[in-house]
């Protein structure tokens, strides 16, 4: 009899509340529909009270998150223009105090509390959510996978070199990708993935098999080729090679007679790929110019070819080949350390701040 | 009347759930970096406290006790904690916007705030009557309040002093937090209770 009881109070207690919360939720705490001007000309209506990012992801405009929507990336901020709200501690804490006093705020964290006007970069409004296929997976160093993936719906892609695309396996825990394939190719994209121990994103990748679907968001970034006419030097570290294959391709092709050079570093020559292709690629273009380094290899090593892998770090290389700092132009991509060295080595060697784009992952 | 401001000074003072019972430690130290969001959390922790201490108490003094159930203590306490701080986040949202800048956003992270359930605990553990209780989850509140706050007080000076780098930003905190806990010991010999 007394579990009898205990049984029905506790679930007695448990339905009510949940009752409680169903109608509370239903018809008290309830919002109007507000409307959201972006960018002054394109206006939707979106029912109050969720954040900025998912009313306008309900519209299908993605805005970019890396940390999915904790507040912690500062990807998805926009500027506020009407109907500003105090900032919230999170805001206080991702945004420096410039940009919240000049309107910006969060998206992940901001909520539609009223009519709003809110600015965003344009390409985002381009950013669209792409259904494909795998065709092909390919197998380029013990921890790294190519994935050739047909476009189903949009069928094509516009995208600038060096840009990346967002996938999400699970809603909430997104990562980027950058674009690993050449531009003109608009029906399909390549993405290359390094499997991480325990991570979520990569070892969701790596299980997926030919023929699966994948979905993904892009293209986003401001990692990407500049028109002029400047030396391109592209610094790579491991799968940081990845967007470099489209920005090379497109500086050799679309721009006759613009240097590019690509430095490219690993630890191992096990952890490096595609040095056959950009080997060849140097017989080819005679602007195009290949310093690989392995940094944890005492000898420095010969390709059949004839060509040099040299030894020590990435940067080492860089301080070795760049003569004129100035008429450089560069984009790095790698883990966040080899950037930061390699930065200091090419201020040092005269390349002006503005002029350094980099993808830190 | 005495006995209800020696519970709410000892509350606050002798017997801080922080820093006497170190309940509800997690928000302790990862929300006091700055002073105004442990501001806005330990008055979400205040609010909470007395309005689940109320709930609490009554289904405890009028279902539990009388059915012979206060075995289900733990359990229902858990329950209803988790209900009304859903509850209570939804509303204040909806309807005081200015109040959620401030706190609302804490309300979430105190579903599983173990001070909360501590007092929902200790309060029946003590038998506190209807009025000691209120005065009781009052003081606690507000005495984890004055914790937290001083502890973003020292942390922002923790800054400029440069601590050992091994000890890392949660270890000094936790030292701090113990160095808190000595001074407020000094109070012990004030109150009786």
């Amino acid at each position: 009899m007394i579990y009898l009881f205990s049984l029905l109070i506790m679930n007695g207690l448990i339905v009510f509340i949940l009752i409680l919360l169903i109608l509370i939720k239903r018809y008290i705490a309830v919002y109007d529909d507000y409307s959201v001007t972006i960018n002054g000309d394109k206006e939707i209506v979106v029912p109050g009270g969720q954040t900025i990012v998912s009313s306008l992801t309900q519209n299908k405009i993605f805005l970019p998150s890396a940390c999915g929507g904790k507040g912690t990336c500062g990807l998805c901020q926009v500027k506020v223009v009407e109907g500003l709200t105090d900032p919230l501690s999170i805001e206080e804490a991702v945004l420096p105090y410039k940009e919240i006093v000049a309107g910006y705020r969060l998206g992940c964290q901001t909520k539609v509390r009223g009519d709003l006007k809110i600015e965003i970069p344009e390409e985002y409004l381009s950013v669209k959510e792409y259904k494909g296929s795998i065709s092909k997976i390919e197998t380029l160093t013990h921890d790294i996978n190519r994935f050739d993936i047909d476009l189903i719906e949009p069928r094509e892609i516009e995208f600038k070199s060096g840009q990346y695309v967002v996938v999400e396996p699970i809603p909430g825990e997104t990562r980027a990708y950058s674009i690993a394939s050449i531009r003109k190719n608009k029906d399909k994209i390549s993405l290359e993935v390094k499997k991480i121990p325990n991570g979520i994103c990569s070892t969701y990748m790596h299980a997926l098999n030919e023929k699966d679907e994948l979905s993904f968001y892009g293209p986003y970034g401001d990692f990407y080729l500049r028109k002029n006419d400047y030396t391109v030097v592209c610094v790579a570290g491991g799968v940081g090679l990845a967007p470099m294959k489209s920005i090379i391709d497109e500086v050799i092709h679309d721009y006759p007679g613009r240097k590019v050079e690509l430095y490219y570093g690993a630890r191992t020559i096990d952890d490096m790929y595609d040095y056959e292709r950009y080997i060849s690629l140097t017989g080819e273009h005679e602007n195009f110019k290949f310093y690989p380094a392995l940094s944890e290899v005492d000898e420095v090593l010969h390709h059949p070819s004839g060509f040099v892998f040299d030894t020590g770090f990435i940067n080492n290389e860089i301080a070795k080949r760049i003569e004129d700092g100035n008429a450089c132009e560069a984009y790095l991509c790698g883990p966040p350390i080899m950037i930061n060295f390699c930065i200091q080595t090419l201020v040092d060697k005269g390349v002006p701040d503005d002029r350094i784009f980099y993808d830190k992952f | 009347m005495k006995m209800l401001i020696l519970i709410f000074f000892a509350s606050v003072l002798t017997n801080n759930i922080a820093l006497t019972y170190f309940l509800g430690m997690c928000p302790f130290i990862a929300i006091s970096k700055n002073t105004k969001a442990a501001s806005g959390m330990g008055m979400a922790v205040t609010y909470v406290m007395v309005i689940t201490a109320i709930v609490n108490y009554t289904i405890y003094t009028f279902i539990l006790v009388p059915m012979g159930l206060e075995y289900l203590a733990f359990l229902i306490f858990i329950i209803v904690i988790a209900g009304i701080v859903q509850i209570l986040e939804m509303l204040v949202e909806r309807f005081f916007p200015v109040l959620y800048v401030s706190f609302g956003i804490f309300l979430p992270l105190i579903t599983v705030n173990c001070a909360i359930l501590g007092l929902s605990l200790f309060m029946i553990l003590r038998d506190y009557s209807f009025m000691q209780m209120i005065f009781y989850s009052l003081g606690s509140g507000l005495g984890w309040w004055l914790a937290i706050v001083a502890m973003a007080g020292l942390r922002r000076m923790l800054m400029l002093s440069e601590p050992l780098e091994s000890l890392g930003d949660a270890g000094i905190t936790v030292i701090l937090a113990g160095f808190m806990a000595l001074s407020f010991f000094g109070f012990s010999g004030i109150l009786p209770v």
